[in-house]
């Protein structure tokens, strides 16, 4: 009988979830959006009230639910819930932010109960111009903190680099998977 | 269980809505009712009428203005119950007109946009005001109207709830997680949780502790003693795959790790490098595609003449070489030595002498790697984790086992990963130990076959 999964995307305002979503989903995204308040309106006019919604349709008729958690911190109500049951966390950094590190470490803090019993994929984008040093740093974080550094540059647009930062998930939910067969 | 009619909406915001009415009333269900693109004012089901409250979009019903026959219709609308009523910019006059309601009828104004504390205060405020009307009773619909009430609740949200159902059935028999056995014992540790059969809207306190999802062993940290690039990691590679240090390019870099520090690589009069391992740069001004052409030829790459730089020089020495520029010319080390290593290596037969225990600090930047495959994911999100022996991964992956030891040569030489000092003694890498279970065996139709079953569809469909 087919199942339903769920993948979360979480991250700062501006960092690609909601592209993110798009790119991987089978169907138009569920768009919660409403015009920013203050704090993030000189960054974009509009951002995430509740959530993202994407769809995955697989071919085994099983579907993967993409959501997208608000980019807001005021809206970190939604965290709990869109991350319950689901089978781990995509956290999109914008490496051009002022203070990558900070967003890691804040949004690991807030998800940490989450990533320990589940996995963490870091897809670091808006790379232009030195993301491979936002990279590093983020890996050295990682490890840091006690966390497997799966961190990688990605193309929020792309759909070979989604699809490279899931897989990275995937294989860090279930290392062997598919060994059998490989 | 009372209800909460949303009506007017999009199906975006009704969507959203619906979370926080169920993260903040759980007792509460939302029947919506979708904007139709004609924006009138939608008939109501059964359902629709049953409910106790209504959040409205007047925009959705054609009613972005007030006139005293969008106020009667909408009045009709609600039969007496308490709203939130939605308006656009400066409330086209409803804000001033009002409405004649109901006694004991409570309405809240909000003008879009929004906030979603806004709503859900004045959600709040209309329930907990001191009066309800009873709900409306509702006559019967007909069956086609029925049907087009359930297409008004959104799919995602009925796929939800199904899929919550059938969890829910699936997690009584599934199994607990299994306990990493000790030594090479990650390569075991593949059986699948339980997943707990808890409500999208289970409140935080009455929620119990998230249960493991997942069948990788926890995270171990990297050890401190471990040996990186320039600290012994590339000769203990070396000394695992002796025949390595004949490649030209392995026995480059073995030269500048050797080094220590910053380095000017000189190829002939022409060409220059300037590059920093343990900063992970290298500076050129040739773009990486010039770059690895350059580097392929065995002669060049023997002949190039590496001179030790002072830490204090090394801005003057790049903006000198690279027209001034110094952060342009900067490239990740990491991306540059895995594509040309693996260059290199690419018809070099992989014999181990020995074994190692690697564990990854750093993840391949596999997005920016041509010479790259699903396989080295695989290994980076294993060795990532917890620290692995290099002949438990070739007995995982058998038949792959040249591509394992690639692997890890690349993410050796690339800086990726730390050699841990207890490597086992040496000696034959294809031991006669019993392979590792890669996992307990899996009953076709159990949780742990359906899950395995569900990430072959996944990665199949993402490739």
């Amino acid at each position: 009988m087919p199942s339903i999964y769920k993948l979360v995307f979480a991250g700062p305002v501006g960092s690609g979830k909601t592209t993110a979503i798009q790119t991987l989903s089978d169907i138009e995204v569920v768009r919660t959006e409403a015009n920013a308040s203050d704090e993030v309106q000189r960054l974009k006019k509009t951002t995430t009230v509740a959530m993202d919604y994407g769809l995955m349709k697989l071919a085994s008729g099983d579907q993967v639910r993409l959501y997208g958690t608000p980019g807001q911190k005021r809206f970190d109500f939604m965290w709990d819930i869109l991350t319950e049951n689901a089978l781990g966390l995509v956290l999109m950094l914008k490496a051009s932010a002022p203070d990558p590190l900070a967003d890691l470490n804040g949004y690991v803090t807030e998800f940490r109960e989450f990533i320990d019993k589940t996995a963490l994929v870091v897809g670091i984008t808006h790379t232009e111009g030195g993301g491979w040093r936002v990279r590093q740093e983020v890996s050295r974080e990682l490890v840091r903190m006690g966390l497997p550094p799966c961190a990688i540059e990605a193309d929020a647009r792309n759909r070979t680099h989604m699809g490279l930062l899931v897989r990275a998930l995937i294989y860090g939910i279930d290392p062997f998977n598919g060994t059998g067969e490989a | 269980m009372s209800g909460v009619l949303l009506a007017g909406l999009t199906d975006q915001e009704a969507a959203a809505i619906e979370i926080m009415i169920g993260m903040s009333w759980r007792e509460r269900h939302c029947v919506t009712l979708t904007r139709s693109l004609s924006l009138a004012v939608p008939e109501q089901s059964v359902q629709a009428r049953a409910c106790e409250l209504c959040v409205v979009d007047l925009f959705g019903f054609g009613m972005r203005r007030h006139t005293e026959a969008h106020a009667r219709r909408l009045l009709e609308f609600l039969a007496g119950r308490p709203a939130v009523l939605l308006v656009w910019g400066s409330g086209g006059g409803w804000l001033e007109s009002g409405l004649a309601l109901a006694a004991g009828q409570h309405v809240q104004w909000i003008a879009m946009p929004y906030s979603t504390p806004t709503l859900r205060d004045a959600i709040r405020k209309v329930l907990e005001a001191p009066v309800a009307p009873a709900p409306v009773p509702a006559p019967v619909q007909p069956a086609a109207e029925r049907g087009q009430t359930a297409d008004a609740v959104p799919a995602w949200r009925r796929a939800m709830e199904m899929g919550e159902r059938l969890q829910a059935s699936r997690g009584a028999a599934a199994p607990a997680p299994a306990k990493a056995a000790p030594g090479a014992a990650t390569v075991a540790a593949a059986k699948l949780p339980s997943r707990p059969a808890a409500g999208i809207f289970q409140s935080k306190e009455g929620r119990p502790a998230i249960e493991s999802l997942s069948s990788a062993p926890p995270a171990v940290r990297l050890a401190p003693g471990s040996a990186s690039l320039g600290k012994g990691a590339l000769n203990a590679m070396l000394t695992m795959l002796p025949s390595l240090r004949s490649v030209p390019m392995l026995a480059l870099e073995a030269r500048v790790v050797s080094c220590q520090g910053p380095q000017l690589l000189r190829l002939g009069p022409g060409a220059a490098f300037v590059l920093h391992f343990q900063q992970g740069w290298l500076a050129s001004g040739l773009p990486v595609s010039a770059l690895l052409k350059l580097l392929r030829t065995p002669r060049l790459v023997e002949s190039v003449d590496v001179v030790p730089l002072a830490e204090d020089d090394v801005e003057d020495v790049v903006r000198q070489h690279f027209n001034g520029r110094f952060h342009r010319a900067q490239k990740p080390l990491d991306e540059i030595t895995w594509e040309l290593v693996g260059d290199a290596i690419k018809d070099h037969p992989l014999t181990p002498q020995g074994d190692l225990r690697i564990q990854l600090r750093r993840f391949p930047n596999v997005t920016a790697l041509a010479d790259v495959g699903p396989l080295d994911v695989q290994l980076a999100a294993i060795c990532a984790r917890t620290p692995q022996r290099v002949s438990d991964l070739m007995r995982a992956f058998p038949g792959h086992e040249q591509a394992v030891l690639r692997f890890v040569v690349l993410a050796t030489a690339s800086g990726l990963v730390s050699v841990l000092r207890d490597e086992a003694p040496a000696g034959p890498a294809v031991a006669k130990a019993p392979a590792p279970q890669v996992g307990a065996p899996v009953a076709a139709g159990s949780p742990v076959s359906a899950r395995r079953g569900f990430f072959k569809s996944l990665l199949d469909k993402l490739f």
